[in-house]
């Protein structure tokens, strides 16, 4: 059930994946417009990619075009880059990405991310057995022994103070529920899921994280509750719902 | 009444009274007035009516008292309090405050219903104590209420106590809340790849 693919075989596979499912848990709206428009990627998201690659498969997959980006001449060398598979940064970046990769490789727990080529960035589909939903997740590391899944992310700031405020923002709780919940359909016993996080400046930390045993109750709970709401919205074939219209008290 | 025709009517007795618990379940579980952590939860709230009935209390009120702490389910000390009190056993729970300094302890006691109400006849809990609290390690531990409160702690624990000593089978084995957030919590079992 679990298979090695591209990112860009696994993003047009069928299923939900983690993204999906914590748009919809914004309101189904937000999951359709998701559909139509997806995300643009931006230049955070691409030295992310490449820090991905190079922890986890080994493999340096940028080339440096110096340059206004503006000019006709560097565009053109952008879409060469990507006509080859790979992702143009600017000078400098290449040193900050391995910079990054270094201080993952010298974590406690990041030291096993991409040891072995097998176990990096495989791809689960499974069916939930409760509302017959198709599920997908890429694990970045899911290791052959031990009892962790790895996930590996790159932040502006990887202390606990501001990571724990990005971990909710982002919804890494219903992210790593649902990946422990697609490994064991897939029959991967892990029970814990670290989450290695590295800065993307200077001095390039790496710090780790686990999910706090009520933290992650809480986020099992609200899992099972956007699957259940998702079943209901697809079974009606509504996704219009968005924020209601009765006046809502904020509360500092 | 034939044995055979005896216990057919039984399991028929037994498949509807579990049709009417899961109902009542279902209904309760899709109420927005029970705590977040048991809504959708059929499963969960069937165990909170077993519990309501057992400890002649309110479904609701099991609900709201019962707390998920470190994965284990507890009740609240005030929780446990109220079952004493209404369990039809004993009188109203009553505190003895005394002692100063580390020597500050309460004892919990009561009498059995019925009984003449003499100091002989009393039933008490240990007495608790602040140096008990320091010798548990109750006390020293990051943001403990015994530093903040300790007359509220000593009293939470002796009933407590109590409980568990004259009335074990309404606590149904379970901890509390403060006795849960007072032990120290084991490391997560991390195993990690060869």
């Amino acid at each position: 059930m679990l298979k090695k693919i591209t990112d860009k075989e696994y993003f047009a596979a069928k299923g939900l994946n983690a993204s999906a499912l914590k748009q919809f848990a914004k309101s189904p709206a937000h999951y359709k417009a998701s559909l139509i428009a997806p995300e643009k990627k931006s230049t955070a998201f691409d030295i992310g990619t490449l820090v991905h690659q190079l922890v986890l498969e080994k493999t340096k997959g940028w080339a440096i075009v110096e340059g206004n980006r503006n000019s006709k001449s560097v565009k053109e060398m952008v879409e060469t880059a990507k006509s080859l598979g790979k992702i143009a940064i600017k000078p400098g970046e290449d040193e900050a990405i391995l910079k990054m990769a270094d201080s993952v490789a010298s974590n406690y727990y990041g030291q096993y991310l991409g040891r072995d080529a097998d176990c990096s960035e495989l791809a689960g589909f499974v069916e939930d057995p409760e509302t017959g939903l198709l599920l997908k997740a890429k694990f970045d590391y899911a290791p052959k022994s031990g009892n962790i899944l790895f996930d590996l992310k790159t932040a502006q700031d990887a202390s606990p103070a501001k990571f724990k405020w990005s971990a909710k923002d982002f919804g890494y709780d219903i992210q790593a529920v649902h990946y422990m919940h697609v490994a064991k359909l897939c029959g991967l016993d892990y029970e814990q899921f670290i989450f290695v996080v590295v800065e993307k400046t200077a001095p390039y930390l790496t710090a780790s994280y686990i999910l706090e045993d009520e933290t992650r109750e809480r986020a099992e709970h609200k899992y099972r509750m956007i699957l259940e709401q998702f079943k209901a919205c697809s079974d009606a074939n509504d996704f219009s719902h968005g924020y209601d219209d009765e006046l809502m008290e904020l509360k500092f | 009444m034939s044995e055979e025709t005896k216990n057919e009517v039984a399991k028929s007795l037994d498949e509807q009274q579990f049709e009417m618990i899961q109902r009542k379940a279902m209904m309760l579980s899709k109420s927005e007035l029970i705590p977040k952590q048991f809504q959708g939860k059929i499963a969960d709230c069937v165990i909170a009516m077993d519990m309501a009935e057992r400890t002649k209390s309110n479904p609701l009120a099991v609900l709201q008292n019962l707390h998920v702490i470190h994965g284990k389910p507890s009740w609240s000390a005030q929780f446990i309090i109220a079952v004493i009190n209404q369990c039809g056993r004993f009188e109203p729970l009553r505190f003895s405050i005394r002692g100063e300094g580390d020597d500050y302890g309460c004892v919990a006691y009561t009498h059995y219903l019925g009984e003449e109400k003499t100091k002989e006849n009393a039933i008490k809990s240990p007495k608790i104590t602040i140096a008990m609290a320091k010798a548990e390690g109750w006390f020293g531990k990051s943001g403990s209420k015994w530093k903040t409160m300790p007359e509220l702690m000593v009293q939470y624990r002796a009933a407590t106590l109590f409980g568990r000593l004259f009335c074990p089978d309404l606590l149904m084995g379970m901890q509390t809340v403060e006795e849960l957030a007072d032990i120290k919590r084991e490391p997560k079992q991390v195993i990690l790849p060869e």
